[in-house]
């Protein structure tokens, strides 16, 4: 088991090398973090930019900056930004903790809504329930997610001016000044977060509950499962320790595969909710072409995509004893 | 097209899938949809009087005639712009979609086909492509690109760019599980080339499910070029798109609606036709068999009926009248039967496919499959339990009636321990400690003579062999001391020297819990040993019932004295002539060795790692001669065929052919033209998308052949179909004539040798035998030789001019027909004949008093360890 976590962890680590490397090249290719600057008018002096590619690093090769960018990664140091005077690292820092909490919310409650609708709508396959089910959940795959982001967020404040006081948050992560003490805190936070979690929720959540579903109906129909009920096992057993937890395997990957389209939901959702999370300072890094910044978000990104993965794989050997036996 | 009398026209998959596209109302409503929509984007801007940039005078008025979608602050009309988003989404979602498929199917093809190297690092560029948030890199390239905002052609391609993927992987997979088909590793020995197999059959057989994932890509792409296009990355103005608009409409939800409301519901609509389409596409072109789901019981229909009154009550099982009918299909499924089982009493109901034998057993364990409908009486002692709920079938099942599957390998829960498997079991009476439940299951399997029962609790049940997994399953079939077990085909998914021991487990239970039987099998050599009583069903009756003595002495109807004959006999085979052996061999295998290494892992040293799939063989095969190689599963004898064909390569040994070495470089090739081969399966070794006239066509192809016409009418000539078979689809024949194409194709090139892997098995009895004798006549008539590997040594007796025995890896024993027969030399040919059911009821229980030869290998007669190493390769 040790071992297995150790092999994934050096491959995802192999992984994380690579893509950064490629990512890298990428974004230094696309444009010029200096044009803006070029462009200005009056023109700005020869030496000024020099001076600024200088501060950059631009006038080294790319294999040369990708080096110096790693090493100061591993330091902690992200590299210098297009805005002079911003710290990359500790601009990031505080938002990377904001986004994480509405996207780990998020794949809890739509994990856990995903399983449960999916197996009902697999039992009772055809009937009513798994029409209203499987309709609603085509539905929300459909729905954009900032559509349905700002319908909330304007549904909130209807609320809010129909009961006169503020029931629902429609903006920011946490109220201004924030509470001092735990509980409320933690209660503001919770606060801040429903709107934005049902946003992020409810479209993964219906994508995952067909692929459930799928997975269920497959395992009823399964041999074992045939073998159980003629056994003589109670209902609860069978659907409990014989059709759902085969039918976890598929669903584990799922989640896992769309934890990079969970990240570009929340860039949306918090930017309708006007979070100071990640996506706010992803599109700000874009506009202001500043390459080091968003590499440091993709490096964020790439860290959570890796690492959930990792728990996905350690997920699948409890749920498996074939993966944990290497012999899948 | 000369096209004979009333055949019904024949329709290719494609026009199949069409036709089920058609009959599935959400996704013709979702086309319907989605053509509306395409066709209001690209002829709508031309006739609306007003153009999406065009400011009118009209400032933020709700819809009216003039304006049906309203105006924005600007004066801007609505519709203009709706449908100006239209063309901009569906452009760039088209186009995404487009390359992100092309791209996924060419490298999914070459990964999935070339494996290896190139398919690790293809997926390792797949993996790296999936850690990047799409929006993220999609807006930084797009932005990046140019300083007025990207173009429609350069945010489609970024966005393909990283879309490709989710097509990639799809392809793979099916690729993966494409290159194992029998269809393309005909191809292989064909002498096709990897670009002629990739292009001919990889790619028509992926392109279902690559227009399926291009359909659904476009709704994914739609909603990330609008949520691009939202955020300010995407289209920009002045131009416009269904993401700008909704951006623009942000703070106007409350005031202004309609520039909210109108551009959302466009993308759902378009997204969810999408979608309906897509998933309507996919059921069209994989059409699965209704999924079961054994929760729900089956209450027969004509419960209100009059009460079919008991015949026999004191009948552990009294079956009276008893029909099964499916919708839309005319012949009843069970047409009527009657049927009852004595106490103690073992019956078997014997039939070929299709014959109603596995449904009556599913009636009497209450699991007849949804849609069926069925109606007579089915009485458990007495009680009439057609009709129960789930709730009430429970004081039957496990308790009462225990049942046993065909195959071990998937009727026990992978993810539950065999200990948690014996204990839910037992907990069906009531609670019962670990301890109690443990202690009770280790006596059970010592029962079944598994060695080590205490440590196989612990164990999951892909640990385990297929026969110890099955006498698990006898165990748990005695945990209630059941009144019936019914055994649905126990051994066919086992070897001969398991299916041995598995019917001695199963007279064990049976003896232990006094339990009548219901035996339930194709094979009617295997009642003689087995059951008191035989019923013999074809197409729904029982065409025959009685003792087993009466029935194997005196066989009244037709078809039981066939299938009586189609038996084979081993200890009746006519003693052959040797076949002449003189001159230059054919085919010669020179101590031909193949090995496969076991994953790396601590507990293997490095020589354990090393699995000998084919040790040290060597024999020669004279022109116009048949060998045949028996063996097990796990012996090595598909190993060999496929080293002989050229699938694997040998890791020692040489194999010649007409006295060319087929490692030097082309010899292959030019050998694929006097070589060819028939598969097991005759259901996957004929490409489905090929008619019989491409299909024989193939290997001329290849190799040149001219008058390719006149000899494909030639060969099936040969095979006994008709002319009228060649412009028809695979899927349009029955098992026995696609197997009869199989060889037809073989026979194209005129082969001086025709590799046979198990040509009969997957068929059934009465197919079996023409199959064989058809072989049998192609041999006289053409002078092919046969190298013939199969699992059952009475097809290798009856054909063969000579055996040979294989056994992990090694061969044993090689010897004329008669003389591995009649007089085996080594121990385990002996084991293997003993193995064989005979049917014959007195001569089959005589044997049984006799006992078995002894079982070989043995801890102090072992299989000897392989000489050649393979730690080298």
């Amino acid at each position: 088991m040790l071992a297995l976590i150790g092999r994934r962890l050096v491959n995802s680590l192999a992984i994380l090398l690579v893509s950064t490397f490629v990512v890298f090249t990428l974004v230094a290719l696309a444009g010029d973090p200096l044009g803006e600057l070029r462009d200005r008018q009056p023109p700005v002096p020869d030496s000024v930019i020099a001076a600024e590619e200088a501060r950059l690093g631009l006038d080294q090769p790319i294999p040369v900056r990708y080096l110096t960018w790693l090493s100061g990664v591993v330091r902690g140091d992200f590299g210098p930004s297009v805005k002079p005077n911003q710290n990359i690292g500790a601009e990031l820092a505080p938002r990377v903790g904001v986004t994480l909490r509405l996207v780990t919310t998020a794949i809890v409650i739509a994990t856990i809504l995903a399983l449960i609708a999916g197996t009902i709508a697999a039992l009772y396959r055809n009937r009513i329930a798994d029409h209203l089910i499987s309709t609603s959940a085509f539905i929300l795959i459909a729905l954009p997610s900032f559509w349905l982001a700002v319908l909330l967020k304007q549904g909130g404040i209807v609320v809010n001016r129909m009961a006169n006081a503020r029931i629902l948050f429609t903006v920011g992560d946490i109220s201004v000044p924030a509470p001092k003490e735990f509980l409320p805190l933690m209660l503001d936070m919770a606060g801040h977060l429903i709107l934005p979690t049902i946003a992020l929720t409810m479209i993964h959540f219906a994508s995952w509950s067909r692929y459930q579903r799928t997975a269920v109906v497959e395992s009823l129909s399964s041999d074992h499962v045939r073998f159980a009920v003629l056994r003589g096992l109670s209902r609860n057993r069978i659907v409990g320790a014989h059709v759902m937890r085969p039918a976890l395997i598929p669903i584990v990957t799922v989640v896992a595969l769309d934890l990079p389209a969970l990240l570009s939901g929340a860039v949306i959702t918090e930017t309708v909710f006007q979070w100071r999370g990640m996506g706010g300072f992803l599109l700000e890094s874009i506009a202001n072409r500043d390459a080091n910044a968003v590499m440091a978000w993709l490096l964020v990104a790439a860290v959570a995509v890796v690492m959930f993965n990792l728990l996905a794989d350690i997920v699948y050997a409890f749920v498996d004893p074939r993966v944990r036996y290497g012999q899948a | 097209m000369a096209r004979p009398d009333s055949a019904p026209r024949s329709r290719s998959r494609f026009a199949m899938a069409l036709r089920r596209f058609r009959a599935n109302p959400m996704a013709m409503i979702g086309l319907a949809i989605l053509l509306a929509l395409v066709a209001v984007a690209v002829f709508g801007p031309m006739w609306w009087v007003y153009g999406y940039a065009e400011i009118t005078p009209d400032l933020s008025q709700a819809p009216s005639w003039a304006h049906p979608l309203g105006t924005d602050t600007l004066g801007r009309d609505m519709l203009a712009m709706a449908m100006r988003g239209l063309q901009q989404s569906l452009l760039i979602a088209g186009t995404v979609a487009l390359i992100a498929s092309l791209i996924g199917t060419v490298l999914g093809v070459i990964s999935g086909y070339i494996g290896g190297l190139v398919d690790a690092s293809i997926m390792r560029l797949v993996d790296l492509v999936l850690t990047i948030p799409t929006i993220a890199l999609a807006a930084f390239l797009g932005n990046a690109m140019s300083d007025s905002g990207v173009s429609w052609l350069g945010l489609s391609l970024v966005l393909g760019a990283l879309f490709w993927t989710s097509v990639a992987r799809l392809v793979r997979g099916v690729s993966l599980s494409l290159r194992e088909m029998p269809f393309i590793k005909a191809a292989k020995v064909m002498g096709a080339g990897p670009v002629r197999i990739m292009a001919r059959h990889m790619i028509p057989n992926v392109a279902d499910h690559i227009i399926v994932s291009t359909a659904l890509l476009v709704g994914v792409a739609i909603l990330s070029e609008t949520g691009l296009s939202f955020l300010g990355f995407g289209v920009r103005p002045p131009d416009t798109s269904l993401g700008l608009l909704i951006s623009n409409a942000q703070t106007a939800v409350l005031t202004r609606p309609w520039l909210f409301y109108a551009p959302g519901i466009l993308i759902i609509l378009i997204v969810l036709s999408i979608n309906y389409v897509g998933e309507g596409l996919r059921d069209a072109f994989n059409p699965k068999a209704a999924p079961t789901n054994p929760l729900v019981a089956h209450r027969t229909r004509a419960k209100a009926g009059t009460a079919v009154p008991a015949t026999r009550p004191d009948a552990v099982v009294d079956i009276t009248d008893f029909r099964v009918t499916f919708p839309n299909v005319e012949r009843p499924a069970v047409d009527g039967i009657t049927l009852h089982i004595a106490r103690g009493e073992v019956l078997a109901l014997v039939g070929e496919s299709g014959s109603g034998k596995s449904l009556t057993s599913l009636a009497i364990a209450g699991l007849l499959p949804v849609g069926a409908e069925a109606s007579g009486g089915v009485r458990i002692n007495g009680e009439d339990v057609t009709g129960l709920g789930f709730a009430q079938w429970r004081r039957y099942r496990g308790r009462r009636i225990a049942t046993i599957l065909q195959d071990p390998s998937t009727s026990l829960n992978p993810v539950l321990t065999i200990g948690a498997q014996f204990h839910e079991t037992m907990a069906v009476a009531g609670p019962i400690s670990r301890t109690e439940s443990r202690r009770r299951a280790t006596e059970l399997m010592a029962l079944m003579a598994i060695r080590d029962p205490e440590s196989r609790l612990d164990q999951y049940p892909h640990q385990m062999s297929g026969g110890i997994r099955q006498r698990v399953v006898i165990a748990m079939a005695m945990i209630h001391k059941p009144e019936l077990i019914i055994a649905d085909e126990p051994t066919t998914a086992l070897d001969v020297t398991v299916q041995a021991q598995v019917l001695d487990s199963l007279r064990i239970a049976r003896e232990q819990t006094g339990a009548a039987m219901l035996f339930i099998t194709h094979d009617l050599a295997l009642v003689a040993g087995v059951a008191d009583r035989v019923a013999v069903m074809r197409e729904g009756r029982i065409v025959e019932q009685k003792p087993v003595r009466d029935l194997f002495a005196a066989p009244e109807h037709d078809y039981t004295k066939r299938l009586l004959s189609l038996a084979p006999r081993l200890d009746q085979v006519a003693s052959k002539g040797a076949f002449p052996r003189a001159g230059e061999p054919l085919l010669r295998l020179e101590g031909l060795s193949r090995h496969f290494l076991r994953p790396r892992s601590k507990t293997l040293s490095a020589s354990d790692r090393v699995i000998h799939a084919l040790c040290d063989v060597s024999f020669d095969l004279m022109p116009g001669e048949t060998l045949g190689i028996v063996g097990e599963s796990g012996s090595g004898k598909t190993t060999l065929l496929n080293t002989v064909l050229g699938l694997l390569a040998p890791s020692a040994g040489r194999v010649i052919f007409a006295g060319e070495d087929l490692a030097a470089p082309k010899a292959r090739l030019k050998a694929s033209g006097d070589m060819s081969v028939v598969f097991q399966d005759p259901y996957a070794s004929l490409d489905p998308r090929m008619t019989v006239r491409e299909l024989l066509a193939e290997p001329a192809q290849i190799h040149g052949g001219r008058a390719v016409a006149e000899r494909a009418r030639r060969v099936l000539d040969q095979v006994r179909l008709p002319a009228s078979a060649l412009d028809r689809f695979p899927h349009e024949f029955s098992g026995g004539q696609r197997q009869r194409i199989a060889i037809a194709r073989a026979l194209m090139l005129e082969p001086r040798l025709v590799v046979l892997d198990e040509p009969v098995s997957a068929l059934d009895v009465s197919i079996q035998r023409d199959i064989m004798a058809l072989l049998g006549e192609l041999k006289r008539e053409l002078g092919v030789a046969y190298l013939l590997v199969a699992h059952d040594i009475a097809v290798v007796a009856e054909l063969s001019d000579r055996i040979g025995v294989m056994y992990g890896g090694q061969m044993l024993e090689l010897g004329d027909t008669a003389q591995v027969i009649g007089a085996p030399v080594h121990p385990y040919t002996k084991v293997l004949l003993d193995a064989v059911p005979v049917p014959d009821p007195v001569a089959e229980r005589a044997r049984r008093d006799r006992g078995r030869v002894a079982s070989w290998p043995t801890p102090s007669d072992p299989l000897p360890a392989c000489t050649v190493s393979g730690l080298h390769t």
